[in-house]
């Protein structure tokens, strides 16, 4: 009797198959150079002391095809446009509230283009780093990061023609002195190594962030009838999954190969969510507390949920047992959630004719709801609001000192006072920092930070014009028509009439 | 530049004109002027580094540099 040689099942040669493909496609496209030396190729400094013995071992946890992302993404461009049309055919903006349309010109503006930004941070790994695999997944972020800006720039199309205040919105992001903190954080991921920048955007901002801007905000930005920005956020937050995966999956083979590389890991965890949080925060707080007309849930409720709980809770539970403990400076975070919409809604009132949109006292209602989830609210900036409504000039464009680091006013507090720091001199020159963390985070590399200066070092240098209709002007950002108070009664910067 | 910090009223203000050769008392002036606050300059209140500031010493006798944080409590 013949014996029949044991067959491979059609499953297991099927998968065979496709890795061994993905693997010609993918990885085995990290050829041996001949023309310069490897190490010219993949400079060594741009793993930046990671311990890895092998980076062709290094695995993509989505194996996937250039031809079936296209379809992938062809499908989900469709059902967002289709959203899109039909919005538009209903003129949809006219119906959304008009607290929140505010709101969008700022937000889309500076989501729309750090999409862009970080399409260029992953084009940078894809180039840089030193592991195939990485270069692979991150060409393919590139262009989800890509789309998402094009769909940005697709809605502030439909929104110029409809309303104003939704134009210029690249010479905003590039100028504004409103958009300097998020600037210099996105070049900060650019000029980083491969490593820590997918630190800083798939694990942080992808996990920690996304799910706050692109799942609870889209729900509060519904709630206010702003259905098609609220589809273009989900739409994004679909692409998100996967850039989620190859952070964490970067961290865990990075923990497994080598127990020296915990340090340097935890260590950009540390910085990453503090300066991630310094500009994703201070944006996104004062939508969920004052922008929304119709409240949905708080920011500091929505923190707590889904950044402190979902985020750090999720993380220190997967990777704990290598080592990995909760970001140093959260404490910080959960000690400032209890002023931060608050001050900064404040900052922007006094300076609101130096913005591009409308600014707005909480009513009565919204006194009574932020005093009810922030209880504190009334001694914090009740007496400011009174003020307001008394007609107290509190208009305010004089110049504040701004953190070296974050590049945000220092204007934060905790329940021992002024958390500013400064002076610090550094060889010759004087720096300030909103807060400790930002203070600690420059002194740990100082010749990466010292060179840059805040909008403020730039006036005082001579550089910028001190008065501010000037200083707006050289910036190619003064449009007298916008900014100001959107219930003014003198109608001049009154309400543009949306809304319910 | 020299800003003034006045407790619950971040970020602090800048006093324009204001040099560590200024008179204490030129200080509390340009204090309320950044503030827009009305009101007697005798009655705000400086300190730097902790120490209370005078009328008639400048700054520059308290330690105060070309960049620095002055505390100051004015009388609401």
């Amino acid at each position: 009797m013949s014996t029949r040689p044991s067959r491979v099942g059609v499953q297991e040669a099927t998968q065979q198959n496709i890795k061994d493909q993905y693997k010609d496609f993918t990885r085995d496209l990290g050829w041996e150079p001949s023309y310069v030396p490897k190490e010219e190729m993949y400079p060594p400094e741009h793993a930046e002391g990671v311990h890895f013995s092998d980076w062709d071992k290094f695995d993509d946890p989505f194996r996937l095809f250039y031809k079936d992302y296209v379809k992938v993404q062809e499908k989900k461009e469709e059902s967002l446009h289709m959203v899109f049309d039909h919005a538009a055919r209903y003129d949809y903006l006219s119906r959304v509230e008009a607290t929140w349309l505010e709101g969008m010109k700022l937000f889309a503006c500076g989501q729309g283009q750090t999409e862009y930004e970080t399409c260029k941070d992953h084009m940078a790994i894809a180039r840089y780093s030193p592991a195939p695999a990485l270069r692979a997944a991150s060409l393919y972020q590139s262009i989800d990061e890509l789309r998402h800006a094009q769909n940005y720039a697709h809605y502030l199309r439909y929104a110029n023609r409809k309303l104003p205040g939704f134009s210029g919105w690249a010479t905003l992001f590039q100028n504004h002195w409103l958009y300097q903190g998020i600037r210099h954080c996105f070049e900060d991921i650019l000029t980083a190594n491969p490593f820590e920048a997918i630190i800083a955007a798939n694990v942080v901002l992808e996990i920690g962030f996304t799910n706050l801007n692109f799942v609870a905000l889209p729900a509060v930005g519904a709630a206010n009838y702003e259905y098609a920005w609220s589809q273009l956020q989900l739409t994004t937050q679909s692409d998100e999954t996967r850039h989620m995966a190859i952070g964490q999956s970067m961290m865990r083979t990075l923990l497994e190969e080598d127990s020296r590389n915990l340090p340097i890991i935890q260590g950009w965890l540390d910085k990453w969510t503090w300066r991630l949080y310094r500009v994703d925060a201070l944006g996104g707080s004062i939508f969920f507390d004052y922008f929304a007309k119709n409240k949905v849930m708080s920011y500091k409720e929505a923190f707590q949920k889904y950044f402190v709980d979902d985020f750090i809770g999720g993380l220190v539970a997967d990777l704990g047992p290598y080592g990995i403990k909760e970001p140093a400076y959260l404490e910080y975070m959960l000690d400032d959630m209890d002023q931060l919409s608050h001050v900064v809604w404040k900052y922007l009132y006094q300076r609101k004719d130096m913005l591009w949109f409308k600014m707005f006292q909480p009513d009565d209602e919204d006194r009574e709801w932020l005093t009810e989830k922030y209880p504190e609210w009334p001694q914090l900036v009740g007496r400011f609001w009174d003020d307001v409504a008394g007609g107290r000039d509190v208009a305010n464009a004089g110049l504040v000192p701004v953190c070296n680091l974050c590049q945000v006013a220092c204007m934060f507090q905790d329940d021992q006072g002024p958390m500013i720091e400064g002076p610090v001199e550094l060889e010759g020159r004087n720096y300030w920092f909103c807060s400790r963390p930002c203070r600690e985070i420059f002194m740990n590399e100082p010749e990466k930070y010292k060179g840059a200066k805040t909008i403020v070092d730039l006036v005082l240098d001579g550089a910028m014009p001190d008065d501010p209709d000037e200083f707006l002007k050289q910036l190619g950002i003064n449009d007298p028509g916008l900014g100001g108070d959107l219930f003014a009664p003198d109608g001049v910067n009154g309400n543009n009439g949306h809304g319910h | 530049m020299i800003y003034a910090l006045v407790p619950d009223e971040l970020p602090p203000r800048a006093l324009p004109g204001v040099s560590p050769e200024s008179s204490v008392g030129d200080v509390r002036v340009a204090v309320l002027e950044a503030f827009k606050e009305p009101g007697d300059p005798g009655a705000v209140s400086l300190s730097f580094n902790g120490a209370a500031l005078d009328n008639g010493k400048s700054l520059s006798e308290y330690g105060v540099e070309p960049h620095a944080l002055v505390h100051a409590v004015l009388d609401r």
